[in-house]
């Protein structure tokens, strides 16, 4: 099941799979929780910093202001 | 804090964390400029937050909560039956509810998930990061390297079990 588990949470699963997958966690708690652990995992690992963050965030905040501009203008 | 300097330092993080929960990463991206824009209209009392981190961060985890909440009562106003959308995100909730971000925001723990990353065998940590960080799927990261989806598959499911355990024993 671990291989099912970590198709899901990677995206490797068709809709089909994914679908089939969902329905066993549905009646299985035991899966549920560790579906459960490895988000909270995941949750954890977001927290490292990456290489193209920075960009990322300039990109974003030029976005954010001009926004912020187009706005205030409108008002 | 300065707003800039905020924005700058939190938006890629955040944007990532909202993403494991909320299953796209576009309404992840929408709920960390909302919650941006909160700030923006309330700058000046930014200031006197004394751990931005574990604020920044509890104000994500409740923005996503609200938003997959309103996700199920849509979901649920759409289609009478439940449907895969509904059952993703009813599992998302429960994982978010009990995600920890006092723990989270904790500078020991970047530390604790870069050594437990470091502490993999170099070819499944290879693969661990080009799946997790590059965002490159199976085939690729095979084609990438030479070897067979099987064998990507195999230390993904080694690397996802190795780290999981650490982390719990460790921060748990």
């Amino acid at each position: 099941m671990i291989n099912l588990v970590a198709k899901y949470l990677t995206g490797e699963l068709t809709s089909e799979e994914k679908k089939l997958f969902l329905l066993s966690v549905a009646e299985d708690k035991t899966l549920r929780d560790e579906l459960a652990e490895f988000d909270q995992l995941l949750g954890h690992l977001s927290l490292l910093p990456q290489k193209d963050d920075e960009l990322k965030a300039q990109k974003s905040l030029l976005n954010f202001l001009k926004d912020i501009d187009t706005k205030k203008e409108r008002e | 804090m300065d707003f800039s300097k905020l924005y700058l330092s939190f938006y890629p993080k955040l944007v990532r964390f909202a993403t494991v929960f909320v299953v796209y990463e576009e309404d992840a991206e929408n709920i960390i400029q909302d919650l941006f824009l909160g700030l923006w209209e309330s700058k000046e009392s930014l200031k006197y937050i004394e751990n931005m981190n574990a604020y920044m961060y509890k104000l994500t985890k409740n923005k996503c909560l609200d938003h997959l909440k309103h996700q199920m009562v849509k979901d649920r106003f759409i289609v009478s039956t439940q449907s895969l959308y509904e059952q993703e995100i009813s599992l998302k909730l429960q994982s978010l509810d009990n995600f920890d971000v006092e723990l989270a925001s904790e500078e020991r723990v970047e530390k604790i998930v870069t050594k437990a990353i470091d502490s993999l065998p170099p070819k499944c940590r290879e693969i661990f990061l080009f799946s997790r960080y590059d965002g490159l799927k199976y085939k690729e990261i095979s084609d990438k390297l030479n070897i067979s989806v099987n064998t990507v598959e195999t230390q993904m499911c080694i690397a996802l079990k190795k780290l999981r355990n650490t982390l719990s024993l460790q921060l748990n």
